[in-house]
C-alpha cells in the first residue's frame, strides 16, 4: 500500500512540476472535437449525432497518446529493475502509476468535457452522462494501455505499435463508452451499456495490474 | 552464451524435430492437395446454385473456412503461448512468430472473400455485419503480434512480448466478439440483419460436404504452413546463434 | 435477380484472391525454407 501511494505522489509531483505537460491532454482532447466539425460541416444536426462517438473517440486518442512513456522513465533511470528486485509488489506500483496518469492526463480531460459537449451542440443535462460515461472509459483505457506500455517497453519509442497494440482491446471499450451517450441521447434506455461500462472496469481494475506486473517482469532482460 | 545452451537443452532436437516433422509434413501436404481437388470440384461443378444468389454462393466455400481457420489459428497461438511462457519451450515461442503470419492471412483472406462475396449479395463491398466486422478486429490483433515480435533487437524478448500479447488477446476474444455483436443489433437497420440471414441458410448436405472439405484442404494447407514456417524459424535462430558464437570465438 | 454470368465473375476474383493469398504465403514459405536449409549446409 506505501508503495502505491509513494509511486502516486512521486508521479504527481514530477507530473505537477512541468505545467505544460498536464495541459497537453485536455487541449489535446479538444484539438480533436474541434477537427470533426471542421472536417464535416457546421450543420447542428450532423453534429448532434455524431457528438456521443466523437467525444469517446477523441478520449481514446488523448488517452493513447502519452501511454508510451507510462513505464520509460523508470525503466530507464534503473528504478524499475531495483522495484523488481526488491521483491515489493510491482502490481501495487502499477496502480500508483496508472493512478497518477489518470489524474494528471485524464480528469482534466472529464474537466473539460462540458465545454466540449456544447461545441458539438449536445444539451447539457447529458452532462452527468456523459461523466458516467467517460469515467469508467477513461479508467479502462489507462488501465489496459498501462498493460500495452508494458509490453512494449522495450521497442524503439515513438513508433505507432503502441497505437496498434492496444486499438483492438479498445474497441470494446469503445463500442459501450459511445452507446452509453448515444442511447442517452435518444432517450432510449441506456442501463446495459453503462453497467457493461463500469463491471468491465470492477473487473479491470484488480486485475489488470497483476498482469501488468508479470508481464514487465518476465520481459525483463 | 546462455542463448546457446538454451538452444541445445531447451529447444526441441532439431535432428528430432525433422525425424517427426518430415513424414508429417509430406502425408498433410499430399493430403491437403487431394482435399482441394475435390474441394474445388465439389465447389465449383458439383454442388447447387442458391435460388437468390446464384453461382456468387460458392465463395462461401473459400470464405467460410478461412474463417474457421483463422480463429483457430488464434487459439493455437495462445496455447502456444502458454506453453512457452509456463513450460518455456523455445519451440512453441518459435511457433508464434511463425503461424502469426499465417492465422493473419486467413484472416485476409476471409474479408477480401467476405467483401467480394457482399457485393453481388448486399450491394455494398463492405457491410459493418457483426461477423465480418470481428474479423477485420482479429485482423488487427494477429498485426499486432506480428509487429511486436518484431519489435525486439532482442528476439527472444519479441517471442515473449508475443506469447503474452497472444494470451492477453485470447482472453478479450470474446469480450470483443460480445461487443462487435450487440453494437451490430444497436445500429443496424433490419434489411440488412436479414440479408445476413439470407447468406446462411440452413445446410443441406449438397452444401455442407463441399464446405467441410474445403475446411480439411484449409486445415492442412495450416499445419504444412506451420510446420515449415516453424522449421524457417529454428534454423534462423540457430544462424543467429553461431553468429554469436563466432563473434565471440573469433 | 441478375443474370448468374455477372455473379461468376466475383465467384472467380474471391477463389483467385484466396489462392493468390494462400498459395503465395505457402510458395514464399516453401522458398524461404530451401534457402536456409542451403545456407545450413555450408
Amino acid at each position: 500500500m506505501n508503495l502505491l501511494v509513494a509511486t502516486l505522489t512521486r508521479d504527481m509531483r514530477l507530473g505537477l512540476r512541468r505545467k505544460s505537460q498536464i495541459m497537453m491532454a485536455p487541449i489535446f482532447f479538444m484539438m480533436i472535437v474541434v477537427l470533426f466539425p471542421l472536417a464535416l460541416g457546421p450543420d447542428p444536426v450532423v453534429m448532434k449525432l455524431a457528438a456521443p462517438g466523437l467525444l469517446v473517440v477523441a478520449a481514446l486518442l488523448a488517452a493513447l497518446l502519452p501511454l508510451d512513456t507510462l513505464f520509460r522513465d523508470d525503466c530507464d533511470d534503473g528504478s524499475l529493475d531495483l522495484l523488481m528486485l526488491s521483491g515489493s509488489p510491482v502490481s501495487f506500483y502499477v496502480f500508483g502509476k496508472v493512478s497518477a496518469y489518470w489524474l494528471l492526463t485524464s480528469l482534466p480531460l472529464l474537466i473539460v468535457a462540458p465545454v466540449m459537449m456544447l461545441v458539438l451542440n449536445m444539451p447539457i443535462s447529458m452532462a452527468i452522462p456523459v461523466f458516467l460515461a467517460l469515467f469508467p472509459v477513461t479508467w479502462l483505457l489507462n488501465l489496459i494501455g498501462a498493460a500495452g506500455a508494458a509490453l512494449a517497453l522495450g521497442t524503439r519509442p515513438g513508433s505507432v505499435l503502441l497505437a496498434l497494440l492496444l486499438i483492438p482491446f479498445y474497441i470494446p471499450v469503445l463500442i459501450f463508452g459511445a452507446a452509453a451517450l448515444d442511447l442517452t441521447r435518444n432517450g432510449v434506455n441506456a442501463g446495459a451499456p453503462f453497467i457493461l461500462l463500469w463491471a468491465l472496469l470492477a473487473l479491470t481494475l484488480p486485475i489488470v495490474p497483476l498482469v501488468t506486473a508479470a508481464i514487465l517482469r518476465g520481459l525483463r532482460e | 552464451m546462455n542463448a546457446v545452451f538454451a538452444n541445445i537443452f531447451t529447444l526441441a532436437n532439431p535432428t528430432r524435430f525433422r525425424r517427426v516433422a518430415r513424414p508429417l509434413l509430406w502425408m498433410t501436404a499430399v493430403t491437403a492437395v487431394c482435399l482441394f481437388v475435390w474441394g474445388l470440384y465439389l465447389a465449383l461443378f458439383a454442388s447447387p446454385v442458391d435460388y437468390l444468389q446464384q453461382e456468387s454462393v460458392r465463395i462461401m466455400y473459400v470464405h467460410v473456412p478461412a474463417a474457421w481457420l483463422s480463429l483457430m489459428a488464434y487459439s493455437s497461438l495462445a496455447m502456444a503461448a502458454l506453453s512457452f511462457l509456463i513450460w518455456r519451450h523455445t519451440l512453441a515461442g518459435l511457433y508464434i512468430r511463425a503461424v502469426a503470419p499465417v492465422g493473419a492471412a486467413f484472416t485476409a483472406t476471409c474479408l477480401i472473400s467476405g467483401s467480394i462475396w457482399g457485393y453481388p449479395t448486399w450491394g455494398a463491398w463492405w457491410v459493418w455485419d457483426a461477423r465480418l466486422t470481428s474479423m477485420l478486429v482479429l485482423l488487427f490483433l494477429y498485426a499486432g503480434i506480428i509487429a511486436l515480435a518484431d519489435a525486439f533487437d532482442n528476439r527472444e524478448k519479441g517471442m515473449k512480448a508475443a506469447a503474452w500479447l497472444s494470451l492477453v488477446g485470447v482472453i478479450n476474444l470474446p469480450i470483443i466478439k460480445f461487443s462487435v455483436d450487440w453494437w451490430n443489433t444497436l445500429h443496424q437497420p433490419a434489411s440488412i440483419s436479414s440479408f445476413s440471414k439470407i447468406a446462411e441458410p440452413a445446410l443441406h448436405s449438397s452444401m455442407l460436404t463441399p464446405l467441410l472439405v474445403m475446411a480439411g484442404a484449409y486445415l492442412c494447407l495450416f499445419i504444412v504452413l506451420a510446420i515449415v514456417r516453424t522449421e524457417n524459424e529454428m534454423m534462423v535462430r540457430r544462424a543467429e546463434n553461431n553468429r554469436v558464437r563466432g563473434s565471440v570465438n573469433g | 435477380m441478375g443474370e448468374g454470368g455477372d455473379y461468376i465473375a466475383f465467384v472467380w476474383a474471391a477463389y483467385v484472391t484466396a489462392f493468390a493469398i494462400l498459395g503465395g504465403l505457402t510458395v514464399s514459405s516453401v522458398f524461404k525454407n530451401r534457402k536456409l536449409k542451403k545456407q545450413e549446409k555450408e
